[in-house]
């Protein structure tokens, strides 16, 4: 026995922890990573956001300026719409109305197939699982898990994310996959092919999930084509923004939406 | 082993452990369909480990430092596994390049032991290794063999080109 242990045991020992890593990679593949995030991770997550802390000087210029370009444009807009609401200045309901909730990102990454982002704002800041997560300049993702004061989002960039989008001004809409190697492209399936879809084409969330609102940019197609004997376009997405700069986002709190998918579980029973 | 080595081990255990996690990771991105920039540094801490370490101190070290960048990377398993096999496979290549005279008892497979050709020679056969088990593991089917070994080519050569720049600036010539 103990002859058998000297010959195979570093054999033995090397399958033992192949097997112990194969069990960690199968067991957290799915959703069930949030686990381990609020766990285990507790310790990385300290020190990257502690890194995070003094690495975020470097480009404040650049991100000042941009902020301000976007504080600008806002408040044409709120201009705008005074203007607007003065005029109709009927409804005084607000308890619908859409609340944003700054975050910082970190911890992301689009190198894996299965990418997810960490947010510095958790449950005590009222961030719930099912949320959308957008920056300004389009779509990030969708919560997925929430501790005290983190928030894990599963990344646009995942396999397994779904987001709904629709065709600017030509009213289709489909489902928007990330299938290629590329962090910038994405594919929109189900834009049926009557539908006249070109390249440059915007398109935008298309708010039927109530997880985004409606009308936010996310890409331009760069690529469509009906394949033989297809009844779905082909079509490839070009994303806005590098999401690898993905900083400063916007956590989405729609009142509607949980009002909504209480109604649908409702009448599923 | 003597104390000051061991403690030259520990300490580039963490130096690799951080700077991969906190720098290199952030630093990690692709660039169109073809071009990946990703730098995968820390399997250097088995590949300098002294060359009579037993295997089973090697899976184990190799172990601890494959979690350790997991944790970091939110992927557990994936690295351990790759650096485990790593680890596994590294006194298999040691015995095929052991000089005619043998491997000095202390030493580190070191540039100082194979010169400069050969270290990158040791390393690179280590590190193809490790990447192309590393991006299997991560995609979890061959089904996407292309896109494994694109991503193993390109992280294969700036890989190696941070370990030629580290080896010349940090290891003392011959």
């Amino acid at each position: 026995m103990s002859q058998l242990l000297i010959r195979y045991g570093t054999l033995l020992l090397f399958l033992l922890l192949e097997s112990a890593c194969f069990y960690m990679v199968i067991r957290y593949n799915s959703d069930q990573r949030s686990i381990f995030t609020s766990s285990a991770k507790r310790f990385s997550t300290g020190i990257q956001e502690r890194y995070y802390n003094v690495s975020s000087y470097i480009g404040l210029r650049e991100k000042m300026d941009h902020m301000q370009a976007e504080k600008a444009a806002l408040k044409a807009e709120l201009e705008t719409l005074r203007v607007q609401y003065a005029d109709v200045s009927g409804s005084q309901d607000t308890s619908f109305a859409v609340r944003m909730i700054p975050a910082r990102a970190f911890n992301k990454s689009t190198l894996g197939n299965y990418n997810w982002i960490t947010l510095d704002k958790g449950e005590k800041d009222g961030v719930k699982p099912g949320m959308g997560v957008i920056n300004d300049d389009g779509i990030v993702g969708i919560v997925r898990g929430v501790s005290a004061h983190y928030a894990l989002v599963m990344s646009v960039l995942h396999r397994d994310t779904r987001i709904s989008g629709a065709v600017l001004h030509k009213g289709s809409h489909g489902l928007l996959v990330w299938r290629s190697s590329d962090p910038r492209v994405l594919d929109l399936d189900y834009i049926p092919k009557h539908v006249v879809l070109e390249p440059g084409d915007t398109i935008v969330s298309s708010g039927y999930s109530n997880i985004f609102p409606e009308g936010i940019r996310i890409g331009m197609v760069i690529s469509s084509e009906v394949p033989q004997g297809q009844n779905f376009y082909e079509v490839k997405v070009k994303l806005d923004y590098d999401f690898f700069k993905v900083d400063d986002v916007y956590v989405v709190d729609n009142p509607a939406r949980e009002e909504i998918s209480r109604l649908e579980a409702s009448m599923q029973q | 082993m003597n104390p000051t080595l061991l403690i030259v081990h520990i300490v580039r255990f963490f130096v690799l452990l951080l700077f991969q996690g906190l720098i290199l990771k952030q630093m990690s991105i692709g660039w169109g369909d073809v071009v990946y920039w990703n730098v995968i540094l820390y399997p250097l801490f088995v590949l300098l480990l002294p060359v009579r370490t037993s295997t089973w101190q090697l899976l184990l070290l190799g172990f601890a430092m494959g979690l350790g960048v997991d944790l970091f990377y939110d992927s557990p398993g994936v690295h351990a596994s790759a650096l485990v096999f790593t680890a596994f496979v590294r006194p298999l290549v040691l015995r095929l390049m052991e000089p005619r005279e043998g491997y000095s008892l202390s030493a580190s497979p070191s540039r100082v032991v194979f010169g400069f050709q050969g270290f990158m020679q040791y390393s690179g056969i280590l590190m193809l290794v490790h990447l192309f088990f590393y991006f299997s593991v991560e995609a979890f089917t061959f089904v996407y063999l292309l896109d494994i070994l694109q991503k193993t080519f390109f992280s294969f050569l700036f890989s190696m080109a941070f370990i030629a720049m580290i080896t010349l600036i940090f290891s003392a010539s011959k």
